[in-house]
């Protein structure tokens, strides 16, 4: 990998750190947490209907690759009291992943 | 009030009798919503959505017109399986077999067509669609 992207790879702690833009999430399960520093997004996100549309939202939260190692869809991640079912994984090739979830319950 | 208005305030008064107590299997007619613009919030679901689009003149003669208005009718629901959203089906039609002249206003109603959809975001959202036309008779220049 070359020098600049070895620097980008280093820099993500910048963005991804729970005391600037990021808040942490716990991908373990049962007593075990496993702790990650995550930038959530709450996009707003329109179903729509024939005659009527509804107002719902698509929750991401951005994360290191590498710190997903052995997640997989399906799994779950918990952010603050919310439990959310992650609905799909983007990599987007830089070292980041966004991982799609879904409110549990 | 015009045929075709009595005929649609039926059509929202059988929608809101949807409801369990009522001896449905769903509560989609808790809230019932008439050509509704503004986006619904999530929050607000379950929901039953309608509204009357084209009519088609079927046949007139000096004096009557036949006439054939498209009704779509929507029920949406929050994080429901896709059972229940079938259900939303058959509580539609079990409304309408109820009366399918609307009081006497209408000759009868036809089913047109119906499908289920879900989308998944931060939560999922059912979607059942019924299209129905309703067959009435007026005075030829008469609603």
């Amino acid at each position: 990998m070359s020098a600049f992207a070895d620097q980008l790879l280093t820099d993500l702690d910048v963005f991804l750190n729970a005391g600037e833009f990021a808040v942490t999430a716990d991908l373990g399960e049962g007593a075990l947490p496993r702790l990650i520093s995550v930038i959530v997004d709450a996009l707003p996100d329109l179903v729509e209907g024939e005659t009527a549309g509804v107002r719902t939202t698509r929750r991401e939260a951005l994360c290191k690759t590498a710190d997903l190692a052995g997640t997989a869809v399906g799994h779950t991640m918990i952010i603050g009291e919310t439990e959310y079912e992650i609905i799909d994984l983007q990599p987007d090739g830089t070292g980041l992943t966004t991982a799609v979830l879904k409110a549990v319950g | 009030m015009s045929i075709r208005q009595g005929i649609l305030d039926a059509v929202r008064t059988r929608l809101g009798r949807i409801r369990k107590a009522n001896g449905y299997r769903t509560d989609i007619g808790a809230n019932v919503l008439e050509w509704q613009t503004a986006p619904v919030p999530s929050a607000d679901l379950p929901a039953i959505s309608f509204r009357d689009a084209e009519n088609e003149i079927a046949e007139w003669t000096m004096r009557e017109r036949d006439n054939r208005v498209a009704v779509v009718i929507e029920a949406f629901g929050r994080d429901v399986p896709p059972s229940t959203v079938r259900q939303y089906v058959e509580d539609i039609y079990a409304a309408i077999a109820v009366d399918e002249t609307w009081g006497g206003l209408a000759l009868v109603t036809e089913p047109v067509s119906d499908e289920i959809e879900f989308r998944t975001a931060e939560e999922g959202v059912g979607r059942a669609t019924v299209r129905i036309l309703i067959e009435y008779q007026t005075a030829k220049w008469e609603f």
